[in-house]
């Protein structure tokens, strides 16, 4: 067997091992009702912003703190906070992808991802809380 | 039916102002060429076969023949979007009449059709050179390129059969497309539609209007080598394509390169992502390519060198199509909505895609197979210091970095296959820097090396030494940098153990490259130009990772808020905020700034705000650092509003604001009424005072208003500092229509005031205004400021890298 086999078993073995090790990292989608039951676990909740309830943020009081209420898809409705500036066109979302854990009875965003369909166009813009 | 068929095509239900010629002609070129390419595919199949030179004269022919309505389709797309021609969708859906000449281009290419046409023109402006110069390999290059090209008009053929819509058709027409709207029904319609739902201002940038004709460019390109191993593997000769692909391989990796950073450069420059790259799904997936390209083109230089590594050459060539062809299906079938920002939405086109991904995947596979056991095989094993040997091993860390990528950026595609509810990493940044990190940092390592051994031979070639050197330098380097930019040598592992932090180990490899490549240009090929490519392009990627980790790594968010929340000791990383309000006027210091956001312009589409920083030496007094930046807010109706950011650049850093919200002043308004003021009188308003000088009875008035009875007050307005401002409200009675009353209000949008004219006793010739302040001193604004240290030679390091592989491509151009 030549070196270069050795070292390719060598790599493949060590590839699926990252691989799998990774996949640790992976988050899953869920309900806000799987959030309360496992308060640890980060997930994405995909949902929709309860247009009639109001959009906490004032900036003179905290820049980088934006409440909202939003439902997910089994139609549980969720008190959300996010640590940022309120997203530009957030009452316009049609759909919302929120990713984090509960803190409390608070759902704790740490990343929000929007889709504004602007009647025939269909634009997203993600935003994040903090980069590492 | 045959009647409905008439007023369908030609409008003889009487449409006015339609262009109905160009939607007829661009739809037939599309058909005629799509034939034309599968025309030329089978006979070029068959000069191949039978080397028959009627089939190769047919080839060329038909090859020429799509080629030109290629160029007809992607003429009329633009003479349809530049004369705003709305009666066709893609006209009006992505182009609108105030867009500049530069916007207009983007817009052809903002839609996947356009797209798509795109790379199809790419791909017939290569084929056509290829017809001229791929001599003995025409036959079974230009095969797979007369397929491909075929695939790639069918993406826009916008035809049904058996009732499965195959490809989009840029020229379909707006009442086609939304044939329920009422508008539709009346003949003048057209005239009804004000204007095209223009281009996302998120896109309205001019790295829009460059950066997807290289990419594309890049994508079409990456099929030659391709097609140069699917020929060769059909021919069962496995030599004579190696020197022809070659300069092939480096102009794709080059202008691959070039389109992906130029994406870099749009997103770092004109989006607010924080950064030119942002490990996103589409990013991912135009990167995987280029690195198994790379790769690639290390095991075809090794190949031709040593005789070693056919196999895995062309596997590398054969996959990096391959996930051209995937990322084009993961970015196209809407099946990255919910992890991508930058997908585009779904046109159903995806059941295409896919049959074109197996339409490669299964020849490649059946001929690598059957071919396996022609490939010419080496008896004697690579030297361990053999630059062949390192090269493998280079490449296979490409594979594993490419397989990392492709797997997590496929979560979605997981997930429909198994059923899975996975989704993307909680920090998805760490995911790949923790894998990419290492790679990136033996990939370093191995550039700066490679030079410097010889192929087939285990003997230290004598330059060595100067390798040597270069380490050493490299080293006290390194250090030096990471001292200067504050990067820590050290970072706990564990309790109380604490080992070399991978970012130093990283600038040190990184910085190894370039000094090891330098002195390789300089001791040993000492400046020869025709030589020089491999370690110009070494000493470029060395450059580039060096910016890399010190503007990524050392990023400051400078407007990290401490006001507001009391953070004290329980400091979380995490829960640092980065944005910040600015009151208007005021002074807020961020990390050694004075940062003043001292007023706004409110122009037509969009509000741009200046935001002044000042840093001062040491010593508190002397200036060391004065600009103004204008990150502004493109209000935009239908599509919402996009904040566009502003940077300064210095050479060592760049300083880039961009503001996430802004106070809404326009119904902010301080109303005073001044009742039955006389000429001579003098009033205070809060930060004005106002003198009622005079009345003119004769003003100057617009045409409406010529019969009516018509008088003007004449105020002067002054403030504290001593401007002054004339303000000229009128007042009317129309006596021929019951002396009712109107009257012209003077506004000042500068001054923040308005005066109006609510009465006048026509007895004491007394005056009643009414007067509306803006409550100026709420103005404000949430900032974001990030300063990036040394991203210039992300740049600088890019364009070497690239200099470079075209300096080898040059040499090797026969």
């Amino acid at each position: 067997m030549k070196k270069i086999h050795i070292l390719l078993l060598v790599l493949v073995a060590v590839s699926i091992g990252v691989i799998v090790a990774m996949t640790g990292d992976y988050t899953t989608y869920g309900s806000f009702a799987l959030s309360k039951a496992s308060p640890k676990q980060t997930l994405n909740v995909v949902g929709y912003l309860q247009k009639d309830k109001p959009l906490k943020y004032d900036p003179k009081v905290d820049p980088n703190y934006f409440e909202f209420t939003m439902s997910d898809k089994e139609g549980n409705v969720q008190q959300v906070y996010y640590k940022g500036a309120k997203p530009q066109d957030f009452e316009r979302s049609e759909q919302i992808v929120v990713k984090g854990r509960m803190d409390g009875a608070t759902f704790h965003a740490s990343e929000i991802l929007m889709k504004c369909p602007s009647k025939y166009t269909d634009d997203q813009i993600r935003l994040k809380e903090k980069e590492a | 039916m045959r009647m409905n068929f008439f007023i369908e095509r030609f409008g003889a239900n009487g449409f006015l102002g339609e262009h109905l010629w160009l939607g007829h002609v661009g739809h037939f070129l599309i058909i005629f060429g799509f034939f034309a390419a599968i025309l030329s595919f089978f006979a070029y199949a068959s000069f191949e076969r039978t080397k028959d030179q009627v089939w190769q004269k047919i080839g060329r022919f038909s090859f020429i023949v799509h080629s030109s309505t290629v160029f007809g389709i992607f003429i009329l797309l633009f003479v349809m979007i530049l004369n705003h021609w709305f009666e066709y969708h893609y006209a009006w859906r992505h182009s609108s009449q105030d867009l500049p000449m530069k916007y207009i281009i983007s817009s052809f290419w903002e839609g996947q059709e356009g797209s798509f046409l795109l790379w199809e023109f790419w791909g017939a402006i290569l084929g056509l050179i290829l017809l001229k110069t791929a001599k003995e390999w025409e036959g079974g290059v230009m095969t797979v390129v007369g397929l491909t090209q075929a695939f790639l008009g069918s993406m826009l053929l916008g035809v049904y059969v058996f009732g499965y819509k195959i490809g989009s058709n840029p020229f379909i027409l707006l009442r086609n497309e939304m044939a329920e709207a009422p508008i539709f029904q009346r003949p003048e319609y057209l005239t009804m539609i004000a204007d095209g739902n223009g281009l996302n201002p998120l896109l309205q940038n001019y790295w829009m209007t460059i950066h997807p004709p290289v990419l594309f460019l890049g994508f079409a390109s990456t099929l030659i080598p391709c097609a140069y191993v699917f020929a060769s593997l059909w021919r069962n000769d496995f030599t004579g394509w190696v020197k022809p692909a070659l300069p092939w391989a480096l102009f794709n990796m080059a202008i691959l390169g070039t389109g992906i950073l130029m994406g870099g450069a749009w997103a770092y420059e004109a989006l607010s992502f924080g950064g030119f790259w942002a490990w996103d799904p589409v990013e991912n997936m135009s990167f995987v390519p280029w690195l198994l390209i790379v790769a690639g083109l290390h095991l075809h230089l090794v190949y031709r060198y040593t005789g070693h590594g056919i196999f895995s050459t062309f596997l590398f060539y054969i996959l990096g199509w391959l996930m051209v062809l995937y990322s084009t299906f993961l970015t196209r079938s809407g099946i990255l909505g919910d992890t991508s920002v930058h997908a585009f939405t779904d046109l159903g086109m995806s059941g295409q895609l896919i049959i074109y991904g197996i339409a490669y995947l299964v020849p490649a596979v059946a001929l690598m197979a059957f071919r396996y056991p022609a490939f010419p095989k080496m008896e004697k094993e690579e030297p361990f210091f053999s630059r062949e040997f390192w090269m493998f091993v280079g490449a296979l860390l490409l594979l594993l970095s490419a397989v990392q990528m492709t797997f997590t950026t496929s979560i979605p595609v997981w997930n429909k296959v198994f059923g899975t509810k996975l989704a993307p990493p909680a920090d998805v940044v760490s995911h790949y820097n923790s894998i990419q990190l290492w790679i990136g940092l033996f990939v370093a390592i191995f550039t700066a090396k490679i030079q410097f051994l010889a192929y087939k031979s285990s003997k230290i070639p004598s330059g060595i030494k100067w390798l040597t050197y270069s380490a050493a330098i490299a080293v006290v380097l390194a250090a030096f940098i990471a001292w200067g930019c504050d990067i820590k040598f050290m970072l706990p592992i564990a309790e109380n153990i604490s080992f070399l932090s991978p970012y130093f180990l990283f600038l040190f490899a990184s910085v190894f490259a370039v000094v090891a490549n330098l002195s390789y240009l300089i001791f040993i090929i000492k400046g020869k130009w025709s030589l020089s490519g491999g370690s110009v392009t070494h000493f470029g990627f060395g450059l580039f990772l060096v910016g890399v980790l010190i503007s990524q790594h050392k990023k400051e968010v400078v407007s990290i808020n401490t006001r507001g929340d009391n953070f004290g000791k329980g400091f979380d990383d995490k829960e640092l905020v980065e944005n910040v309000l600015l009151m208007k006027d005021s002074i807020y210091k961020m990390s050694g700034y004075d940062v003043t956001y001292t007023g706004r312009t409110d122009n037509k589409h969009e509000q741009v705000f200046n935001v002044n920083y000042r840093k001062f030496a040491k010593d508190g007094k002397s200036e060391v650092e004065n600009f103004t930046l204008t990150p502004n807010i493109v209000r935009n109706k239908k599509m919402g509003d996009s904040p566009n950011p502003s940077t300064k650049h210095y050479l060592s850093k760049d300083v880039f604001t961009h503001v996430t919200a802004a106070s809404d002043n326009s119904n902010a308004k301080d109303t005073t009424i001044l009742s039955d003021v006389a000429v001579g009188d003098t009033f205070y308003l809060n930060k004005y005072y106002v003198v009622f000088e005079s009345i003119n009875p004769h003003p100057d008035v617009e045409a409406q208003d010529k019969d009516k009875l018509a008088v003007q007050a004449n105020l002067k307005v002054g403030d504290l500092k001593g401007n002054v401002l004339q303000a000229t409200p009128v007042f009317f009675i129309d006596v021929q229509h019951d002396n009712e009353t109107s009257s012209h209000a003077f506004e000042s949008e500068q001054w923040g005031v308005s005066f109006d004219i609510a009465r006048i006793n026509p007895e004491t010739k007394q005056f009643s205004f009414v007067v509306h302040q803006k409550e100026l001193q709420q103005e404000f604004i949430i900032l974001k400021a990030i300063v990036f240290p040394y991203i210039n030679l992300v740049w600088l390091g890019g364009i070497i890298t690239f200099l470079g592989i075209f300096i080898s491509a040059w040499r090797r151009r026969n």
